[in-house]
């Protein structure tokens, strides 16, 4: 019975090294009373945001604790209902915390690297099994990194330019600068008409969402 | 015979690293040519649609030097290397579309003589590695562009977003696979462009 006590602890751990992509939530199946999805609707636009601030939330649908990976995501969806093609400049879009402070977006590469970087498993297995442990289990890590990557990148909101009648989804990725509680006011999301100049800021006013580690 | 012990270590590796070379710090790429095969597009060439490829821009991370395309992780301790492209990205891209376009049978024009121009701007091509030096490695590219088409007047009629993510099987060193999954990817978006109706559809209108 002794023989199999490290086999068995072993798997158990290299279990805690696998990635499973959860399914894309569908907007509009949660927009029911209870959903927490925020909606702005101009005359050329509508953005339709869900945040998923939580650990619970982050955990079952990208794998990571927003606060200790420093990652803040939100699902995005933007409608064109205008006449022309609009850009979606999620570079100068942001996170509003308290009246003066403002999180920027992250690029794919940023939130992937931070949201593997927060995983320490590899090191744990090392430490506690040695060598056969650290082979094993990186191996583990290269199939766990690449379904990681490609689930990131399936889910990402990925259209910069969106056409008339045309709708573009995916999360966006939001910088935590510190590691702390903290409460979230507002997203704003700074779109262009193609065929116009001045930027167009939509500005979601989130009510009760509380980054927390919990 | 205790020195001898402690030194056969680093010995062993020095030797290894002399044996599998050290990496050098850059790895020139000659072209980067996707493989298309387009069939004429009765849309292009009942019409004899002129087209013009306007330069594009990039929004590519300004760290990154133009014509660097990715890196590479190279010799026994997988230092990073530079992959260098003779041509910019913009390039390939607008290279890419226009050997698609010629393809379907347009006609490449210059701006002045064009139905419609296409354009636009290159926010990702990029390849690199996973490779830790002690498990499978693969390779991982990105490209990300908008194409946008303008009638000849200036005005923009359609715009999107082409991406694509591919990457290599995994394999003990994915080097040799960097630019075929960037080349891969690169065909992608210019092959799902190509045969997307609404792209037709604009050129139509």
């Amino acid at each position: 019975m002794q023989q199999l006590i490290g086999p068995v602890v072993f798997l158990l751990l290299a279990g805690c090294a696998s990635y499973e992509p959860a399914k894309h939530p569908d907007l509009k199946a949660s927009s029911g009373a209870d959903s927490n999805e925020i909606v702005v609707t101009t005359d050329f636009i509508e953005v339709h945001l869900v945040p998923l601030f939580g650990a619970k939330q982050a955990g079952a649908y990208l794998g990571i604790n927003p606060v200790r990976s420093k990652i803040m995501p939100i699902i995005l969806r933007v409608v064109n209902t205008s006449d022309g093609p609009v850009r979606v400049e999620l570079q100068d879009s942001f996170l509003q915390i308290g009246t003066d402070e403002r999180w920027r977006t992250l690029s794919l590469t940023e939130a992937i690297d931070r949201a593997l970087r927060s995983d320490a498993h590899v090191v744990g297995w090392t430490i506690a099994f040695g060598m056969p442990a650290w082979l094993i289990a990186a191996d583990q890590a290269t199939a766990t990194n690449q379904t990681l990557e490609q689930d990131y990148h399936t889910k990402y909101f990925k259209p910069t330019l969106i056409n008339v009648g045309g709708t573009g989804q995916g999360v966006v990725f939001f910088d935590v600068p510190q590691k702390r509680e903290t409460r979230v006011s507002s997203a704003t999301i700074r779109l262009r008409k193609l065929n116009g100049d001045q930027p167009i800021e939509v500005r979601l006013a989130i009510e009760e969402d509380v980054l927390s580690e919990k | 015979m205790r020195v001898a012990s402690v030194l056969a270590f680093p010995a062993c590796l020095a030797v290894m690293a002399l044996a599998s070379g050290c990496g050098s710090s850059t790895m020139a790429v000659d072209a980067i040519t996707p493989s298309l095969t387009l069939q004429p597009d009765a849309r292009a060439t009942t019409r004899g649609l002129k087209v013009a490829i306007e330069e594009f821009t990039t929004t590519r991370d300004k760290n990154k030097k133009t014509l660097v395309i990715g890196e590479a992780k190279t010799g026994f301790f997988n230092f990073p290397t530079d992959i260098v492209a003779s041509e910019s990205p913009e390039h390939l891209v607008a290279s890419a579309l226009r050997e698609g376009l010629t393809q379907t049978g347009c006609q490449i024009v210059d701006l002045k003589d064009a139905d419609f121009a296409l354009g636009g701007q290159v926010q990702d091509f990029w390849v690199s590695e996973y490779a830790t030096g002690v498990s499978l490695e693969y390779a991982k590219a990105y490209v990300r562009y908008d194409l946008t088409i303008k009638r000849a007047e200036g005005n923009t009629v359609w715009g999107n977003t082409l991406e694509r993510y591919e990457t290599s099987g995994q394999c003990w060193d994915a080097t040799a696979e960097d630019i075929p999954t960037l080349t891969r990817a690169l065909q992608h978006t210019v092959m799902s462009v190509l045969q997307d109706d609404a792209f037709w559809n604009a050129l139509s209108k």
